[in-house]
């Protein structure tokens, strides 16, 4: 009987959660605040990092969603829009795809480095929408990047690359809307220099059989970088002496002699990202505690 | 009776040729979680005798292979979204030298882990298979990593 009750009881509490979750989702909201578009996301277990505009009026959250680079920018309590930079997009393309599009629009630019498009995709909250809809963009813009960019001839994240060739790498570079600069060291290996989270962060080719990404810290004690390796999964932290200075160097390698998709490519280039947000954090806490 | 024998040497062909490639789509296969029968598959095709467990975590728990290669022993735990492979060496080792390996070594890292009543050197390597995995590149995870394990024997 006890056992009986202690389900029913269960069931309930069971069914008023979910229905509260759902009646937080319905709520219809007509404006939202920066904050609480940043607890949204919160929720949503997106890690974003917030910027606003000089006047104050903007807001900006960047975020990455399966190896895109998003903006959510909020330009009023009512308007926000989701976007994201495409690299190398000609223009007919980007009209073919406003054409055959309901829900995002491509807009085509270029500069200095080269063309490329942003895809873009926009809510109007004044009429009245529900945080679950608010919600909904985020999940619908993931669809449709990933369509874009297969549209655009990028997308093959599942096609195993038997030869990492310069050009692949670039290529998957150019698709994260990453700029970079590629010069040859001295032993012929190919390395592309860009920034990412801020931190700026060195790939080198070895002949497409195996990939390493670096990028330098201030030197940390080796018995700390020991406890730090211990710790963490995918990278290493290793001290270096060069002519003048002393460093530690965040690294990772990617073996890829028995081939790699364009999807853990991208994926192991914006993990490393974080990885070096992770180490610079920690880095910055030892530091504070030396003082 | 010649054109029988040419029908039937043509559908072997056939049978054959589409036996090699559903072989070789399997092989290409893009996993995003690895399977525990996955990991087999690809311990068994290494030709390698392993002992698999299960270890209980904090709200988890992670199967766990382990095998030896030569004299070497080895762990490999299937985290399902990441692979971690391990050799552990009863020995300590200066902070400078084991910084010397690391800043050498590219597929793996070591490190000096302080255990209740001993220190012990663990090499290790994991890899990340969120962004796709095939069967091939999970078999090249552990071929790399025993040739790493190898040479950190010779390591002086």
């Amino acid at each position: 009987m006890h056992k009986t009750k202690f389900i029913l009881a269960s069931v309930l509490l069971f069914a008023f959660a979910c229905v509260g979750a759902h009646a937080q989702d319905d709520k219809v909201i007509r404006s939202i605040a920066p904050e609480a578009t940043e607890k949204l996301l919160q929720d949503m277990k997106v890690e974003f990092k917030k910027s606003s505009s000089k006047k104050g009026d903007e807001h900006y959250f960047d975020f990455t969603r399966n190896g895109y680079k998003v903006r959510l920018t909020q330009y009023s309590p009512e308007d926000m829009m989701l976007d994201c930079v495409f690299r190398g997009a000609p223009i007919e393309k980007v009209n073919q795809w406003n054409t055959y599009t309901r829900l995002s629009r491509a807009s085509y630019h270029k500069d200095a480095s080269g063309e490329f498009c942003i895809l873009e995709y926009g809510l109007d909250l004044s009429g009245g929408v529900s945080t679950g809809a608010v919600k909904q963009l985020i999940t619908r813009f993931d669809e449709e990047l990933k369509k874009f960019d297969k549209f655009l001839g990028n997308a093959n994240d599942d096609i195993v690359i038997a030869d990492v060739s310069d050009e692949k790498v670039e290529n998957v570079l150019k698709t994260m809307a990453i700029n970079y600069q590629k010069k040859k060291n001295n032993a012929g290996v190919m390395m592309f220099d860009f920034e990412m989270s801020s931190f700026k962060i060195r790939l080198y080719n070895f002949g497409g059989k195996d990939l390493m990404m670096d990028a330098h810290f201030r030197k940390i004690p080796l018995e700390v970088a020991n406890r730090y390796n211990l710790n963490r999964k995918f990278v290493r932290v290793v001290n270096y002496k060069s002519k003048d200075t002393e460093y530690t160097a965040l690294e990772a390698n990617l073996d890829c002699e028995a081939g790699v998709t364009e999807g853990a490519l991208r994926h192991w280039i914006v993990s490393f990202g974080e990885d070096a947000r992770h180490f610079s954090d920690f880095t910055k806490k030892l530091a504070a505690a030396d003082k | 009776m010649n054109r029988t024998i040419l029908i039937l040497v043509a559908l072997a062909l056939i049978a054959s040729t589409s036996a090699v490639s559903s072989q070789d789509k399997e092989k290409d296969k893009v996993f995003r979680s690895v399977a525990n029968d996955t990991v087999e598959k690809v311990l068994q095709s290494l030709e390698v005798k392993y002992h698999k467990e299960e270890r209980k975590e904090k709200d988890t728990s992670v199967m766990f292979f382990e095998f030896k290669r030569g004299d070497q022993a080895y762990r490999l735990f299937n985290y399902v979204n990441d692979l971690w492979i391990e050799s552990t060496f009863e020995k300590s080792m200066k902070a400078e030298d084991i910084n010397r390996w690391n800043a050498d070594a590219k597929f793996s890292r070591l490190v000096q882990v302080q255990q209740r009543d001993k220190t012990i050197l663990s090499l290790e390597c994991q890899i990340d298979c969120l962004g796709g995995i095939t069967e091939a590149g999970i078999k090249q995870f552990v071929n790399r990593f025993d040739e790493e394990a190898k040479r950190f024997s010779k390591f002086k």
